[in-house]
């Protein structure tokens, strides 16, 4: 058996948990059997789903969470860092062991909601009912598996930035994850849930590049791809923990599937517009998910002052496969941004009354600025965030670099631009929000000087920070000479 | 068996390993040691690939840290200074996860369990929890984990800090153990004393740059403890510790002067009619000693070779660096 499994079961599932929770659900499944009676029977129908949701997505994640801060906090994860074992095997050992009592909690209600759905429901009249139980299993289990994933991966991101985590019972990445729910419940009940068969669905059909699916098996596999992504980013974090080299293919590959799977729901598709309209399109939303992209994986990925001194040294040694290995995931992103970004602009303008054109030219107010000019700010902007973020995180004084550089977005995006509007000064707004004021050259100048300066503001801490390193350096250069 | 080429490492506003390269022998126990704060602990965790250096090369048992670390550590059993158990795992499933997590399978397993129990006496704790074990057994069931998959290398950082005279026994007892058996070990602490009962090598760190290697033995082997081109290595002398007994010792004579000036002594005190000395060189300057000593009408009753006290042989290191560097400035 997986030893790293097999250590969590030990922890885990406790002869306490192994009674106590099938006792708990017997207890509140009986009484939701005895309130039924003054309430709507389907309520008591999905009571089961209810406690699998509170097993699974909210005791789940939290203890896939706290594996890892429990593990830090306690010291024994260098232990862990130090094992033989394959990235993968700690990767789904401590995923589905962490869990292993909230599942284990979870399958009972599983087990008490097809019971009740069969003997006990009031859609027994529809002859697809067992399917109905299985893909509404499958979706719950899937959207669950999806979560755990999510929190242990962001855990083992935050333990990467600071090789430290706070033990908390209720980690803020848990919390990210609860907000999923509703979105994931109004699935559940508008596709899945055994319904009467005179009733019909809220939707059917997806229509993805030009095609129609079903709508319940296009969502699962969507959700299937999604879980194995998250799977194999779990598998290449424990690889980092591990030490093991670890290049940019698998991200690189994972942003072109969400362009790829986002760009399928494109209005004006194939057959309705131009093959150039579509191409823009295809190009401007790729980059309008990789310009996302970059902002969060720029938030999430460590940025600690030697990791990029590590990766200076590396470059100046010329070794390039580690330098490939070292980058930043959010240069890669931004660098994809941009190709993206150059597409975008040099794909003709052919305009027609598609959906998604008439947004382009709402966005860019046509006859103004062209596509180009308005790509060009933004990625100016970008950069000019992301320097933001590295200088934030060369800072001496700063505890929480990405914190206050979230912040500092806010007010640069929203506050500033707001306050100018008020006070009646709009020609400065260019200066915090990449926007059409009609003139393309001063929308390019204001970003840049703004680059400008931080670059001169990250040249400087960065000296700050290493200038005694380089001092030995050069020392231990001519002793060597 | 671990060999360090080039090495660098840094923080912010210090680096910490610079350049340093040595090789550590196979067999025998060697001391780290060196002031607080030198690097001790980090270059020990860039040797386990738990950091990895910023440039330079390790290999463990000629493999490469960087370039496959699990391998490495299959090969290697590591105690951190502050190391973490599983407080509601028994003692048994604590070694079953670290022999499994190293790649054991069943039968080699359990058969592996059993043997670590029996060699850290835990026969009759194997089914009490770790978080009811006591400092000493503790860091004893930190050992076994480390030790559980039969490592060739054992590297442990400050491995008794904050256990008794007993549990320190214990543990140089095991060392001991351990080496006999052919294991490799690098113990890292700046407890001299602790470290002399055990070691047969002492690596000294100085400075980021400077890293000696020095032997123990009674009688050591000349030429191959260490390794490397480095600038900054040091080849290890063929050194010995004498003590030297004279029957009568006439006050008019001033032996310590006297024995310093003679060819080959490095170094001497002189506590009553014992003189301890260090020669440098081999066996053909310990004969050529004894006949200088003879000649000169020296009282010698007895000459015994000794095992270099490791204190002795880090402070007079230590002096000679400083020295090295006042020179240099």
């Amino acid at each position: 058996m997986n030893p790293e499994f097999r250590k969590h079961l030990w922890l885990e599932m406790t002869l306490p948990r192994l009674i106590g929770i099938p006792v708990l659900m017997a207890v509140i499944l009986y009484l939701g059997g005895v309130f039924s009676e003054f309430a709507d029977v389907r309520f008591y129908n999905r009571l089961p789903l209810i406690l699998f949701v509170i097993f699974t997505f909210v005791w789940g994640a939290g203890q896939a969470g706290q594996s890892m801060t429990q593990e830090l906090s306690d010291g024994s994860w260098d232990g862990v860092r130090l094992s033989a074992m394959h990235p993968w095997s700690l990767a789904w050992g401590r995923l589905f062991g962490s869990t292993s009592a909230a599942w284990y909690g979870g399958i009972i209600a599983l087990a008490a909601f097809i019971i009740l759905s069969l003997f006990h429901g009031p859609d027994s009249d529809n002859p697809s009912l067992g399917i109905d139980i299985i893909l509404t299993i499958l979706w719950l289990t899937g959207c669950a598996l999806m979560v755990q994933i999510l929190t242990l991966a962001g855990v083992l991101m935050e333990i990467r930035k600071q090789r430290s985590a706070k033990k908390r019972r209720i980690h803020p990445v848990v919390l990210l994850g609860m907000l999923s729910l509703p979105a994931v419940w109004s699935v559940l009940e508008e596709l899945f849930l055994p319904i009467r068969s005179d009733a019909g669905r809220f939707i059917d059909t997806v229509t993805w590049y030009s095609t129609d699916y079903a709508a319940q098996s296009f969502f699962l596999c969507v959700l299937a791809a999604l879980v194995l992504w998250g799977l194999v980013a779990l598998m290449h974090l424990m690889a980092l923990e591990l030490g093991e080299r670890n290049g940019p293919w698998a991200w690189i590959t994972f942003l072109l599937f969400l362009v790829t799977l986002l760009g399928g729901f494109l209005p004006g598709s194939k057959e309705n517009g131009t093959p150039g309209e579509y191409q823009r399109g295809l190009a401007m939303l790729a980059f309008g998910i990789l310009v996302t992209m970059t902002y969060l994986v720029a938030i999430m990925e460590p940025k600690r002052p030697e990791m990029m001194r590590r990766l200076e040294m590396v470059a100046n040694y010329g070794r390039w496969r580690t330098l490939i290995d070292l980058t930043p995931r959010w240069f890669y992103t931004f660098l994809m941004a941009v190709v993206a970004g150059i597409a975008a602009a040099l794909t003709p303008e052919e305009l027609s009354q598609s959906v998604f054109n008439t947004i382009l030219e709402e966005l860019e107010s046509p006859g103004r600025v062209t596509t180009g000019w308005m790509i060009l700010t933004i990625l100016l902007f970008v950069s000019r965030d992301l320097l933001l973020i590295v200088s934030y995180n060369l800072s001496r004084t700063l505890k929480r670099p990405d914190t206050v550089a979230i912040l500092t977005f806010f007010l640069l995006y929203w506050f500033f631009p707001n306050l100018l509007e008020a006070m009646d000064l709009p020609l400065l707004v260019p200066l915090f929000w990449p926007i059409d004021s009609g003139n393309p050259y001063v929308m390019v100048t204001m970003p840049t000087l703004e680059v400008l300066g931080l670059l001169l503001l990250v040249r400087v801490r960065w000296r700050n920070l290493f200038s005694e390193n380089r001092n030995e350096e050069n020392r231990s250069g001519e002793t060597g000479s | 068996m671990i060999t360090l080429d080039s090495l660098v490492f840094e923080y912010p506003g210090q680096r910490v390993l610079d350049g340093l390269s040595c090789r550590i022998p196979e067999g025998g126990i060697t001391a780290l040691v060196g002031p607080n704060g030198i690097g001790k602990t980090t270059l020990m965790r860039c040797i386990v690939a738990l950091e990895p250096p910023f440039s330079g090369t390790i290999h463990i048992d000629g493999i490469d840290t960087q370039e496959d670390p699990r391998a490495c550590h299959a090969r290697i059993g590591f105690l951190l200074d502050f190391f973490g158990l599983y407080n509601d795992l028994t003692v048994e499933q604590c070694l079953l996860f670290a022999g499994g997590s190293q790649g054991l399978k069943e039968p080699a397993l359990s058969n592996a369990v059993e043997k670590t129990i029996h060699l850290l006496e835990f026969e009759k704790r194997r089914t009490q929890r770790a978080g009811e074990l006591s400092r000493g057994w503790r860091q004893r069931l930190g050992v076994g984990q480390a030790i559980v998959h039969e490592p060739k290398i054992l590297l442990l950082d400050e491995p008794a800090s904050g256990l008794d005279p007993e549990a320190r026994l214990a543990l140089s007892k095991l060392l001991r153990r351990l080496r006999d058996e052919g294991m490799t070990i690098l113990v890292s602490s700046h407890i001299l004393s602790e470290l002399e009962e055990y070691s047969t090598h002492m690596l000294a760190m100085h400075g980021p740059r400077d890293i000696v290697m020095e032997s123990l033995q009674t009688t050591p082997s000349s030429g191959n403890l260490v390794g490397g081109d480095g600038a900054n290595m040091v080849t290890d002398h063929d050194r010995r510790m004498l003590r030297l007994r004279f029957s009568n010792l006439p006050s008019d004579r001033e032996l310590s002067r006297e024995l310093t000036q003679i060819p080959g002594i490095f170094d001497c005190s002189v506590v009553g009619l014992d003189a301890h000395i260090t020669l440098e060189g081999g066996d053909q300057e310990q004969e050529q000693l004894l006949r200088t000593l003879i000649n000169n009408d020296f009282p010698l009753l007895e000459l015994h070779n000794e095992k270099r006290n490791l204190q002795h042989v880090y402070l007079d290191r230590m002096r000679r660096h400083d020295r090295e560097e006042e020179v240099a400035e």
